[in-house]
């Protein structure tokens, strides 16, 4: 038997933020498939870094 | 006719034998007498007695490999199981899209480790940029970026085996201790938690040989930088296999090291939690 829980909208509410955030590098994986590969630096003084940043850039 | 089959128990038997004998016997005898030689490549090796062992007890990397490796394992098997079964008693009541939560939380699941280790790479120096760090410059963000990293990926597995035990954990002893007045708390404690003990066992077993085992995601996340304070026990048997000359067999007794390791903590475990085990 299923038990109902106390306050079921909060629950929801708050668990479909939750998983918003927790699908978001999901995502990050599926927007990134249809950029195209620019080695572009966008980063200013963290050049070093830069090809963290190639995704988003 | 069930005597007639039994006969021919050596044709089933047989090659499933044979596959298992060539695939996985074989090799691990080799294994551990190559951890006993000086060799390039498995012809040319020769017995050199336990003089790897002893290098590899004297490398002062794969002492720290072991620690950070130890350390990291307690604190995600601690997270992930207490998470995971937080958000299993919570998904297991009526709320609206239960079934879609648990989807999405066990998608990390279906990505490979490097492509997640990538992926989170760029995350976290992305936020660190702001403040004009980076994941690589310190052993407490690699430790720290590992196990967000592995929480991430495990909590959804961990909460679909979670989820299977609260649902086999039949209602009417619930409904009973909630007559016999007993709380939330009190429900939890003497009621669920022994009665998914057999759920605890495998995930507490399952995360600590993970933990132990972790290679791709340490190899893209952090690679072991700075100066190898994030190296984990695989990486580090990696490394001194694949990355020094004339350490292969070094790199082959800290392998043998290591799943005597594994074995013995992951059976230390078992017992431990399976003693608490109770019957319906």
């Amino acid at each position: 038997m299923k038990r109902k829980a106390r306050g079921g909208w909060f629950a929801t509410i708050l668990f479909t933020i939750i998983s918003i955030f927790y699908v978001a590098p999901l995502l990050i994986v599926l927007i990134n498939s249809f950029k195209e590969a620019l080695i572009k630096c966008v980063c200013g003084a963290l050049r070093i870094f830069c090809h963290s940043f190639v995704a988003i850039s | 006719m069930e005597k007639s089959i039994k006969r021919y128990f050596p044709v089933f038997l047989g090659p499933t034998f044979l596959a298992f004998l060539i695939g996985f016997i074989a090799p691990f005898l080799m294994g551990i007498y190559l951890s006993f030689c000086d060799f390039r490549t498995v012809t040319d090796a020769k017995f050199n007695g336990v003089q790897n062992y002893v290098r590899a007890f004297q490398d002062g990397e794969f002492a720290h490999a072991f620690l950070f490796t130890a350390l990291f394992t307690v604190t995600t098997l601690i997270l992930i199981n207490v998470i995971a079964f937080a958000v299993a008693l919570v998904l297991t009541r009526e709320i609206r899209g239960t079934n879609i939560f648990r989807t999405v939380f066990f998608m990390p699941n279906l990505i490979g480790g490097i492509v997640l280790g990538y992926v989170w790479q760029l995350i976290f120096n992305g936020l660190l940029s702001r403040y004009d760090l980076a994941l690589k410059i310190s052993a407490r963000y690699g430790f720290w970026g590992l196990v967000i990293l592995i929480c991430w990926q495990q909590i959804g597995y961990m909460m679909i085996i979670y989820i299977a035990g609260l649902q086999s954990i039949p209602g009417d002893l619930n409904e009973a201790a909630e007559i016999d007045g007993a709380n939330g708390w009190q429900r939890l404690w003497n009621v669920t938690i022994p009665n998914m003990m057999p759920s605890i066992t495998i995930c507490t077993f399952l995360t600590l040989t993970n933990g132990f085992k972790l290679f791709d995601q340490n190899l893209s996340l952090t690679a072991g930088e700075p100066m190898k304070q994030t190296e984990m026990l695989a990486l580090n048997i990696f490394n001194t296999f694949y990355g020094r000359v004339g350490y292969q067999g070094v790199g082959q007794a800290k392998a043998v090291v290591f799943f005597v390791l594994v074995v013995a903590l992951g059976l230390i475990q078992l017992k431990m939690t399976r003693s608490k085990e109770v019957q319906q």
